[in-house]
């Protein structure tokens, strides 16, 4: 799909100790992303999958190797860096969309506009048309508890795009919805990969879901095992 | 910065929690301002808010009015003195005899109240004396004069009645005035040739109230005084006096600052442990928040704002608690003299602050703990969270 390297990981191990024993996650990933693509990530439980998510989202750092996203090398970033980078160029969407609760729904898409500089006016402005984009208009004033799964997990999606982001990240985002909530939200996705040309890296046990990207990749036991280039506008299953 | 409308909406949707620790602290800072307000009405009970220049003088080694007396001819002698402040009634000084009786509670208890003997000159020695019912009383004529605390408690003490002490003292109650809070404002005042009459202690006096005309007449006033061989007094300049007086009120503060400080602690373990269970309940949230670009620097600042926030609730009504407080004066009983003393509680500025100090420090210390652990959680096992 895109040209330039959006993500290059180059040699990634990724260990976690737990007390005297170390657990290698990823063994040796080299991968790279372009400008722009559909990126699935597939394997079973444990196979690294939502840990390499973590890496090139910014919100881990790799044991070896280079994670370089968008030509920042992210394990040379300092704490307050990598923060400060991720509020910049990255936007993620939770399984369990992980709204806050007390905060409406355009209060929730407004959070990450708070960290940019902006007047009240365009933040509001910004908001209204995030929440535009994935068609929800008129539930501004609505609290997540107001809200439908889908419905929480558009206005997630709005708050990961609301500062442009060039990457969005997406861990199961429709592993907490039915079949038809899911496809809605994979009908978004899919739309700002295409229109917004959004890189997206999003994590999926589900092949129905993962036919919707360009790309899967297939982990397992933290070895990248098989890359696949899907066939454009493969049709969606039902 | 997280909004502060999270931490706002936060404490309203756990308003059980809310609740009982806002109540928590209120109590605890409405029982130190209680306390505050007790040790500055004492102490404002001890100072007449009189003239620098005014001396009292007592016999040498005398320790209060109460234990002082000398003779009446010493005291007659002394307003002679040409140092003392005059106006057209003469010297501004006057004798008084105290003598402390046994008197009838309206409740049918007894206790002991201090009745004064005073001379005209007495008012102009305390200028914020004011009668605010009846009239003030005349000379030789058995009247007296009561504060409002006296009217209240004591059996025949409201104007038009009379004050009975033992059988041969007795008084006619014809005003009530107020003295600026003072001390005055727990004595009877009578006559004090009735006064010396009804206890027997004809040319005797108790003290010498007097105002110098001049910083330099002061002093020469106290010399002549304490040294001159006619008199051998000791003349204590009044705020001092005072200041000698306020030992009770010195155990009181002492005392109150070690209770507030306990009090303190206590109630930050209570900010404490509502803010460690909203860090718990919150860990997802903290982590999103982490995760959206939010700063460590961020969610200290607004676990602190939201823990200094529920300790304001609670030192504001704590406060608000005390007010009525301040309309109620309780009798206790003067260490020196073992008479009565109303004491009024007053909330000063000095116990508003200590309130706002221990709200600040309860919600800070108490927030800080909690905070802190919101501060060091992992962006990724704060995700995780449930």
């Amino acid at each position: 799909m895109g040209a330039s390297p959006s993500i290059e990981l180059r040699g990634v191990e990724k260990e976690y100790r737990r007390d005297e024993f170390v657990v290698p996650v990823l063994q040796g990933l080299d991968l790279t992303v372009g400008e722009g693509e559909y990126l699935a990530l597939m394997g079973p439980s444990g196979s690294g999958k939502t840990t390499l998510l973590n890496l090139v989202a910014g919100l881990d750092v790799a044991t070896r190797g280079q994670v370089i996203v968008h030509g920042q090398d992210l394990g040379r970033l300092s704490e307050s860096e990598i923060t400060r980078w991720r509020a910049d160029n990255v936007g993620f969407i939770f399984q369990t969309y992980n709204l806050i609760p007390v905060l409406t729904a355009a209060e929730n898409v407004e959070l990450p506009l708070l960290l940019t500089g902006l007047s009240r006016k365009r933040r509001r402005e910004n908001v209204a048309t995030a929440l535009r984009v994935v068609g929800l208009e008129g539930r501004e004033h609505h609290y997540p508890r107001q809200l439908s799964g889908g419905q929480e997990q558009r206005v997630a999606i709005a708050r990961a795009i609301v500062t442009d982001p060039f990457l969005l990240v997406a861990d199961e985002p429709t592993g907490d919805l039915d079949r038809n909530t899911a496809d809605e939200i994979l009908e978004l996705l899919e739309q700002l990969n295409k229109e917004f040309e959004k890189t997206i890296v999003m994590v999926t046990h589900d092949p129905l879901a993962a036919r919707r990207a360009g790309r899967v990749l297939h982990l397992d036991k933290g070895r990248l095992v098989d890359d696949v280039i899907n066939e454009p506008h493969a049709p969606a299953a039902s | 910065m997280i909004p502060f409308k999270y931490n706002v909406r936060n404490l309203r949707v756990r308003w059980k929690t809310t609740l009982m620790t806002v109540l928590g602290t209120a109590l605890l800072v409405a029982s130190s301002c209680i306390l505050f307000g007790l040790v500055e009405g004492l102490e404002h009970s001890l100072k007449v808010s009189g003239d620098p220049l005014d001396l009292i003088v007592l016999r040498q080694g005398a320790t209060a009015e109460t234990t002082g007396g000398f003779e009446g001819k010493k005291a007659d002698e002394l307003l002679t003195l040409g140092g003392i402040l005059r106006d057209g009634d003469g010297p501004v000084g006057a004798k008084e005899l105290l003598n402390i009786a046994v008197a009838e509670r309206a409740s049918g208890t007894y206790n002991n109240l201090i009745i004064r003997g005073v001379q005209p000159a007495s008012r102009k020695l305390r200028p914020d004396f004011k009668i605010v019912a009846g009239r003030d009383l005349e000379p030789g004529k058995g009247e007296c004069i009561v504060p409002r605390s006296v009217a209240r408690l004591y059996k025949g003490a409201q104007i038009g009645g009379q004050l009975l002490f033992g059988e041969k003292e007795k008084y006619r109650v014809v005003g009530m005035f107020t003295a600026g809070g003072s001390q005055a404002e727990s004595e009877v005042w009578a006559d004090l040739k009735d006064v010396e009459r009804n206890t027997g202690r004809d040319g005797s006096v108790s003290c010498v109230q007097l105002r110098a005309s001049g910083p330099a007449e002061f002093d020469q006033l106290r010399k002549e005084i304490e040294d001159g061989a006619q008199f051998r007094l000791a003349a204590h300049p009044e705020t001092k006096y005072f200041e000698s007086q306020s030992d009770t009120s010195t155990f009181f503060k002492a005392a109150g600052t070690l209770i507030a400080i306990l009090l303190t602690f206590g109630a930050m373990f209570a900010a404490a442990n509502t803010m460690f269970s909203a860090v718990k309940s919150r860990t997802r949230e903290i982590g999103t928040m982490r995760a959206l670009g939010f700063s460590r620097g961020d969610v200290l600042m607004s676990f602190l704002g939201e823990s200094v926030l529920l300790s304001l609730l609670g030192g504001g009504l704590g406060l608000l608690a005390t007010i009525p407080m301040s309309l109620i004066s309780i009798e206790t009983m003067n260490s020196s003299t073992f008479a009565s003393v109303n004491i009024n509680f007053r909330f000063g500025p000095w116990v508003m602050a200590v309130a706002m100090l221990m709200t600040l420090v309860m919600g800070l210390f108490g927030g800080m703990l909690p905070a802190l652990r919101a501060v060091r959680l992992e962006v990724i096992s704060a995700l995780r969270e449930l």
